[in-house]
């Protein structure tokens, strides 16, 4: 499990980023993900899945940042801006931004979907069993996302 | 088959990706089973003071990232001294141009520092302890040795977190992550400044290693070869012992003079080493140097002493402890450092 988790570090950090915006939060719930999958290890059957495993664990981990940015504060204030946001000098170009900004409107699920086929380059069966959903599920969801994410851009350009 | 959508969405994830940089990461920490109970409770802890501030905000303060809640809460409390781990944040005039690359460590940095050491097992609490208190606290500290005072400028001087930890929790490997931190120039903990507080009290301020038989240092080969008759080797002969003896104690500020011989340098190696059967086994009583041990009256200048000692023939080298005391106790309490020439020269 560590060496997954130091084979992917720098991957699994970029992903979380992707989904949760800045970095420091997305070190951490990769770290939090590490912490808590070393403690089950043990239980891991199949270590061929283990990095299907690590991953989920790293989109749940979002997933339970951003529910709770939502919910408990009800504002979302990350200490760092948002990668896609104007205030930070990370990304270059406008039009990466506005690709960025229409991602992280659509539900979370077709963004998590979207990420993995777009930027993990998964296959339809690896995207469902990261997200714990069937093989269908997942290519509807990236089909919908995508229709979803034309519009946006479409209407935004 | 890619349609344009899926072609831009492509391109700006990766964009946005590749700005986490191979090798800038915070490494991970494995979670230690031991320990895991108590740092899970510290945890609880650390949320619940979260919470807290979170309420005070709703309050009435201007509402705040989570990083700017911890530091603000501690900025009222006084920081314990010494802490039981110091992380000094880059100023951007270190030498050492490795850790900071010449930039100070940015208000985000610092905000986001608060809450990553808040973070690390083991941490029970974080002080920040900003620039201005900082040079406060060195100014008090160094009040007895103006000529230091006179050398470090306010800007010199790093703010810092000080951190306590919880019983038991052992302090390197808190440090070890906290240096890999944005924004952290270096790192001490309770252990470097415990040994600066055990050197600070020996009686020795300079020691005068004189050349002996064995000695291979450019200053023991041109006494030698100052010498006619090459009888004694390279090594000091007794008459030159006996000179620099009352060289020494006729010194302005010397206060007392002590001669280590070679079998008491043995004893003290041994019992230094008692751990390490190779080395001990492999040194002998003549590998050994003889010694003064000088100690100084308060208020001599360490350097000036040295200096002169340095020119006597027969002396192989002298180690100005002072001095490295002075740079040891900068670097460690203080998160200052410099150069030993640019603190006593």
């Amino acid at each position: 499990m560590a060496t997954i988790f130091a084979e992917h570090h720098v991957g699994l950090v970029r992903l979380a980023l992707i989904m949760v915006g800045d970095r420091a939060t997305a070190e951490d719930v990769v770290q939090d993900a590490f912490a808590r999958t070393h403690v089950g290890r043990s239980r891991l059957r199949d270590p061929g899945k283990a990095l299907v495993y690590v991953r989920s664990a790293v989109l749940n981990g979002c997933r339970s940042v951003l529910r709770r940015r939502a919910t408990v504060f009800r504002r979302a204030v990350p200490y760092e801006p948002p990668v896609w946001s104007a205030e930070s000098a990370a990304l270059v170009g406008e039009e990466r931004r506005q690709v960025l900004i229409a991602l992280s409107a659509l539900p979370p699920r077709q963004r998590e979907a979207l990420t993995l086929r777009y930027y993990l380059d998964l296959t339809d069966q690896e995207i469902a069993e990261t997200m714990g959903i069937s093989g269908g599920t997942a290519r509807s969801t990236i089909a919908r996302g995508l229709a979803a994410l034309g519009r946006a851009l479409g209407e935004a350009l | 088959m890619n349609s344009p959508v899926e072609d831009r969405l492509r391109e700006a994830l990766g964009e946005a990706g590749a700005t986490v940089e191979v090798g800038a990461l915070r490494p991970l920490v494995v979670p230690d089973r031991r320990r895991f109970g108590v740092s899970m409770r510290l945890a609880a802890v650390g949320a619940a003071a979260v919470v807290v501030a979170g309420a005070a905000t709703v309050v009435g303060f201007t509402v705040s990232g989570a990083g700017e809640e911890v530091s603000v809460a501690s900025a009222r409390a006084q920081a314990p001294d010494p802490a039981d781990v110091s992380v000094f944040l880059c100023t951007g005039l270190e030498e050492d141009k490795q850790a900071c690359q010449g930039r100070a460590a940015t208000e985000q940095q610092t905000k986001a520092l608060a809450e990553s050491l808040g973070r690390l097992p083991g941490v029970a609490r974080v002080f920040y302890e900003d620039r201005e208190a900082a040079y406060e606290r060195f100014r008090k500290a160094f009040a007895g040795q103006p000529g230091i005072v006179a050398r470090v400028k306010a800007d010199d001087v790093p703010a810092s977190y000080r951190l306590t930890l919880g019983p038991g929790v052992r302090p390197q490997p808190v440090s070890a992550a906290a240096k890999t931190l944005p924004g952290v120039a270096q790192v001490s903990d309770r252990t470097v400044t415990e040994t600066a507080a055990r050197f600070r009290d020996k009686p020795v301020d300079i020691s005068v290693f004189l050349c002996v038989g064995s000695s291979d240092l450019p200053s023991c080969k041109s006494y030698e070869a100052s010498r006619r008759t090459s009888k004694h080797g390279k090594g000091i002969t007794a008459e030159d012992t006996d000179e620099l003896a009352r060289a020494i104690k006729a010194m302005p500020g010397v206060q007392e003079v002590i001669f280590e011989d070679q079998e008491q340098a043995y004893e003290n190696f041994k019992k230094a080493f008692t751990g390490n059967k190779a080395l001990l086994a492999a040194t002998k009583v003549t590998d050994m140097p003889m010694s003064f041990r000088v100690r100084l009256r308060a208020g001599t200048d360490s350097a000036k002493v040295a200096a002169t000692l340095r020119t006597r023939p027969g002396v192989a080298q002298v180690v100005d402890q002072k001095c490295s005391l002075t740079q040891f106790r900068l670097m460690a309490d203080h998160g200052i450092s410099r150069m030993l020439t640019d603190v006593c020269g």
